[in-house]
């Protein structure tokens, strides 16, 4: 299982906080995951086409779009902070 | 210390706390980030309309936490520091509120300045937290700073 998570402007985008997904052998990359994303919801799709694409964590580091996953990782979705 | 919390804090006790854990400090730097009236608009003070009502903190619970610490052990590396306080509050604030509290102790004044500084550089543009402004008209999501961005970069000679 993947967990999808989504936060702030991208959460109220996507309507929800999160997606649980079964692993599959091809869900191995980030960019894997955002390509059967797009592929299977709309609303991710217009986020995946957005010039300026959300940032990236993996297990709550930041990640890139190249970066592996595997079964059990949490993947967050999130646009650039605005703390302090 | 690391603390994200919906409770204000209070400065006092967190001068204090910092102050019995430091020892041989010789100096602490607090700095207190607050709510304000008017986001985005700097150019457009005189209307009064578009004031904040209220704002809302979200943020990555996990992450968040992981990110402030991670900050704090740079500061810690790159300053010889006594002692490190981050209090970042969440949830719904109005203006005036505390939002973040940072707080540094080293024996001497430079490096608690500095080191103060740097972590709300790094908070700002790379602690997973999110502000949404409530005026009388709208809600909307406060766009991150190109100027924020930029801060970091003067911490990478």
């Amino acid at each position: 299982m993947i967990t999808v998570l989504y936060f702030a402007s991208i959460r109220e985008h996507m309507g929800r906080g999160e997606d649980r997904l079964e692993a599959a052998r091809d869900l191995t990359t980030v960019a894997a995951l955002i390509r059967h994303l797009s592929e299977t919801d709309s609303s991710f799709y217009e986020l995946s086409q957005n010039p300026n694409p959300p940032l990236i964590s993996v297990n709550q580091i930041f990640a890139e779009t190249s970066s592996p996953i595997t079964d059990g990782d949490e993947v967050g979705f999130f646009p650039p902070m605005t703390g302090g | 210390m690391i603390s994200v919390q919906t409770e204000d804090f209070h400065v006092e006790a967190e001068y204090t706390a910092l102050r019995h854990q430091a020892g041989d400090a010789g100096a602490i730097v607090l700095f207190t980030g607050l709510v304000r009236e008017l986001y985005g608009a700097e150019t457009e003070v005189s209307d009064c309309s578009d004031k904040t009502q209220r704002l809302f903190l979200e943020h990555y619970p996990g992450m968040t936490e992981k990110q402030l610490e991670a900050i704090s052990q740079q500061a810690s590396r790159r300053w010889p520091l006594l002692g490190v306080r981050i209090l970042h509050r969440v949830g719904v604030l109005y203006p005036g509120d505390q939002i973040v509290l940072v707080a540094t102790a080293s024996r001497h004044r430079q490096a608690a300045f500095e080191s103060a500084d740097f972590i709300m550089d790094f908070l700002k543009s790379r602690a997973p937290f999110w502000k949404k402004q409530t005026n009388q008209s709208e809600s909307r999501w406060i766009e991150s700073r190109e100027s924020d961005i930029d801060a970091l970069k003067r911490w990478q000679e």
